[in-house]
């Protein structure tokens, strides 16, 4: 498609990169919490809770401070990492963690192996790690997912930590605030009530990690003169009022570090190969993709039948019928016809099919859950779309009937 | 505190008796292996010629703005990419255009669908498969490469196998050469693709699996793997106790008019004539849907009866002719709009000639009202009448029934007609409704058949002896008639009710729409209006 720029497409892909890799963004805003240095420097057990929204960044923070204290003390420590969605069920989380430790320290693994060998298993390890001073370091992602059910699997940890012997921390990851509150009254009771909240960047710390992310190395592959463009055009974009605009709009929307890193990613996709800049057009035309309206676009993409049955039930609830289906909402459409004289009127096969295109398009549903036994014309079905939505919908609705617009604002 | 290590099984644990057959009996020839066809790197392209942009724009007339979009989501070559979530109505297209972008772009990617792999168990190893690039024959027994049921052992194995994978695909980069082969292999990345997303949902375990799949990219976290969720309904219908990663959002809208006529233009003999044939029946039929599928097989009815009075179907017709061809097809839009979902089965394709010569008699029968007689199935006189019976049975309340088919004869059940009060009309209009909401009753085995019992001795008298011999034999009769009744619970005509709450046997419930009763009663001549109740 027109003239390649090589070095667009190598800048265009080092922004891509960066903005799929949440450690780069991290890198940048981190503030480190300086309880886990304590627990490996001084050789106790703790245990903490992060919570925050979801993208907020906590894992990749953690990943961070991992591999800070992975280069730091590189023998002393061993991460295990375990995740809610995978390892919620108690056998699997610790075979899992069986796993991981026979990786670590060379160990064979048997698959074959029970649940109480690997418990004991995970017992013994502690306390043998905790006699040659190493520290086993437990990351449960996804924390809320583990304190479902009986939660034996943290309280066999939390208990394990109670030991003198052992050296363990354990870091509960989750965007449950409440996540603590979930805890047995024994789990908690094991539990230190550490938590560290992942608040959203203030506004100064968005602009900053804007321009760094978006900039590109000046001293890297890319030649000299391109990057200082680049960067100069970056500037200016970023001071302009209407980008402060976007940001605001989009902070207000969602105030996490990964809405913005997604926002991003469109608008470096919408970069201009050709010349190899980012320009406000690339930013504008981001947010209006990013901010969809799906039941409008659902609605406008309905034939002019479906728009019909959709107003029908909408006066049938006006009329506060509680429980409406097929038949009745026929009967109302008989009604409109007989009383307006459309020109589309259908029959009843062919509305029986639209009834079933909007059942799949997700409009409409049927109340009951389990009435399979009657066919679709007698269930009953309710909307789920308001009144306002369908209104809007039909006015954007190019070529939409004057009949059905008059039924709807009565 | 040393382990055993033991060897991952690769056929599954059931032994079926051909395997062990097989294996005890060395006679017996097996796949033969230098025959199997064994897969490379070059079957996750997609495996044929590899398109032009400008071949894939105009395969999909009215795409332009997609296609644009996703190709520059998936980026240049190796550049990562966030998961991306592509959504629109069906048959607007998803599908085949991402699988022929993935062809034009020459990359390598996994493709799955949610609708054939009904549940985790075989998604995982679908996808397993074909990353191991594990073809499934008779040599291995038709069994997968990995048994793989829980997300936490497929995490497991797709990152030993797309770290393969990409080591392969690293140094086939190395060694490529510039021009467009077939089965050529581009860039370092793989692309995971999910089709029919949307049943995931309807899954045992979909509160789980849901967010597993989507944050499978931040759980295994290699950013040479790129992933495309396909699914028909929007992003909004997906919901999640704690949310989960939030992909990137496609929107394929649906058709429309214009594009609808250039995609129904391509391919097309005749381009003027076409032309002239959609600007007289694309607007009505766009009021009904947009979607491609459903009308071209209307349109291929119709184009067809467009140009029956055309001798030659190469001619270029001009303004008379068409005014001509206009007139010819007025009469047929209509009533084929009211069939538009219909799809045509044979005897009503040979239905078609018998009703021309009854058109051509005189009375101007629209297609529809020409069906009144035709059912459009076959079924013998019994379940006919075993029909009826259910119709009646779910119709009437079971206290009429003696009064209806009393032994003397069919006796007119009418009461006699006096002067509607107010009270009683208002009472018909919420029976009315009643009926409406509720939908036809359920009846129990044996009502069915006392009715079947009745209506057959009076079919029986009322046609004399040509009709049904029920006398004779009748027990074995009996029996004939209850595997038609499970044939017919089998079709869907008459399904299970529920049982009855004080004695615990089934109920049934008919089905039938009052047309189609009245169809089969007209076609075995009884008179079914007379025995339904009319409030």
């Amino acid at each position: 498609m027109g003239k390649e720029n090589p070095a667009a497409e190598k800048a265009s892909n080092l922004l891509r990169s960066r903005l799929c890799d949440p450690n780069f963004v991290v890198k940048h805003l981190s503030d480190s919490p300086d309880s886990n240095y304590s627990s490996v420097t001084e050789a106790c057990n703790n245990s903490i809770l992060l919570l925050g929204p979801r993208g907020s960044g906590k894992i990749a923070v953690l990943e961070l401070i991992l591999t800070d204290l992975l280069l730091e003390y590189p023998d002393t420590i061993s991460v295990i990492k375990l995740n809610g969605l995978l390892h919620s069920d108690d056998c699997c989380a610790f075979k899992e963690i069986a796993r991981q430790l026979c990786m670590e320290h060379q160990l064979l693994f048997s698959k074959m192996a029970s649940f109480d060998d690997n418990s004991q298993f995970m017992i013994e390890m502690l306390r043998e790690c905790g006699l040659a001073h190493k520290t086993i370091i437990f990351v449960l992602d996804e924390f809320d997912l583990f304190a479902q059910g009986k939660q034996r699997l943290l309280y066999s940890l939390l208990d394990a930590m109670q030991s003198v012997t052992s050296q363990a921390v354990v870091i509960g990851v989750s965007c449950r605030l409440d996540a603590d509150q979930l805890l047995e009254k024994r789990v908690r009771s094991r539990f230190s009530h550490r938590k560290l909240l992942f608040l959203p960047p203030s506004k100064e710390d968005m602009q900053r990690l804007l321009e760094h992310i978006l900039s590109l190395p000046v001293d890297s592959s890319l030649p000299h003169a391109y990057a200082v463009e680049f960067n100069k055009k970056i500037k200016n974009i970023l001071a302009d009022g209407r980008f402060k605009e976007i940001v605001n709009t989009l902070v207000n929307l969602d105030s996490t570090v990964n809405h913005l890193l997604r926002f991003l990613f469109l608008a470096v996709s919408y970069m201009d190969l050709e010349s190899g800049f980012l320009s406000f057009e690339n930013f504008k035309t981001a947010l209006s993709n990013s901010h969809r309206q799906p039941k409008l676009e659902c609605i406008k993409d309905c034939s002019i039948l479906e728009l019909y049955i959709l107003v029908c039930m909408k006066r049938l609830e006006v009329k506060e019928q509680n429980s409406y289906n097929f038949n009745s909402v026929m009967k109302e459409y008989k009604s409109i016809h007989d009383s307006f004289q459309t020109s589309d009127y259908y029959s009843r096969n062919v509305c029986l099919r639209a009834f079933e295109h909007l059942l799949q398009r997700e409009l409409i549903c049927f109340t009951d859950n389990r009435g399979y036994s009657q066919s679709v014309e007698f269930r009953p079905v309710k909307l789920l779309i308001s009144s306002i939505e369908l209104h809007q919908g039909l006015k954007s609705y190019c070529s939409c009937p004057v009949i059905l617009l008059k039924l709807v604002e009565r | 505190m040393a382990r055993e290590k033991e060897e991952s099984m690769q056929v599954s644990r059931r032994a079926t008796r051909s395997s062990t057959f097989s294996a005890n009996n060395n006679g017996i020839e097996l796949g033969k292996p230098n025959d199997s066809y064994i897969p490379t790197l070059g079957d996750l392209v997609f495996g044929q010629e590899p398109i032009s942009l400008d071949d894939l724009l105009s395969r999909f007339p009215g795409r332009r703005v997609q296609i644009l979009e996703l190709l520059r989501l998936l980026g240049t070559l190796n550049s990562s990419m966030p998961p991306l979530f592509v959504y629109g109505s069906a048959s607007t297209g998803k599908t085949s255009i991402i699988i022929q972008v993935f062809r034009h772009l020459s990359r390598p990617f996994v493709y799955t669908s949610c609708l054939s792999c009904y549940s985790p168990r075989i998604l995982f190893e679908s996808i397993l498969n074909q990353l191991l690039l594990h073809k499934k024959n008779a040599f291995n027994g038709y069994s997968s490469a990995k048994r793989c049921e829980k997300p936490s052992d497929f995490v497991i194995f797709v990152r030993e196998a797309l770290i393969n994978v990409i080591d392969s695909l690293k140094e086939n980069a190395e060694k490529t050469s510039t021009s467009k082969l077939k089965g050529q292999v581009n860039g370092k990345m793989i692309y995971l693709i999910f089709d029919n997303f949307e049943l995931v949902r309807e899954w045992n375990k979909s509160s789980s699996i849901l967010p597993f799949l989507f944050g499978l990219s931040d759980i295994l976290k290699m950013p040479e793997v790129g992933m495309i969720f396909i699914s028909s309904t929007s992003p909004d219908t997906y919901h999640s106790n704690t949310g989960y990663v939030a992909p990137i959002h496609v929107y394929f809208p649906e058709c429309t008019e214009d594009d609808l006529r250039q995609i129904f233009m391509r391919n097309q003999a005749n381009q003027k004539l076409y032309s002239s044939f959609l600007d007289i029946v694309l607007r009505p039929f766009c009021r009904i849907t947009k979607r491609v599928d459903e009308l071209s097989t209307a349109f291929s009815l119709l184009f067809k009866r467009y140009c029956e009075p055309l001798s030659d179907l190469g001619v270029l017709p001009n303004g008379e002719m068409k005014r001509r061809l206009f007139s010819h097809l007025q009469p047929h839009i209509a009533p084929s709009l009211n069939e538009i979902f219909r799809v045509a089965s044979q005897p009503c394709l040979e239905c078609g000639v018998n009703q021309e010569t009854r058109r051509k008699g005189g009375a101007r029968k629209s297609v529809g009202s020409g069906d009144l007689d035709d059912i459009g199935f076959h079924m013998s006189t019994s379940a006919k009448y075993l029909l009826v019976s259910a119709f009646l049975a779910s119709r009437n309340p079971a206290t009429l029934d003696a009064s209806l088919f009393d032994t003397t004869g069919v006796s007119d059940s009418r009461k006699r007609k006096r002067k509607a009060s107010e009270k009683s009309l208002e009472q018909k209009e919420a029976a009315e409704q009643e009926l409406l909401m509720k939908g036809p009753g359920t009846f129990s085995l044996e009502r069915l058949l006392a009715i079947f019992q009745c209506i057959t001795s009076v079919g029986e008298e009322e046609e004399g002896n040509d009709g049904l011999r029920v006398d004779e034999g009748s027990n074995a009769l009996m029996s004939d008639i209850l595997l038609q009744l499970t044939s017919l619970c089998n079709s869907n005509f008459i399904v299970n009710g529920g049982s009855c709450p004080l004695e615990g046997s089934t109920r049934y419930r008919s089905t039938l729409s009052e047309d189609l009763a009245m169809k089969v009663a007209r076609s075995i001549k009884f008179p079914l209006s007379k025995y339904l109740y009319r409030r």
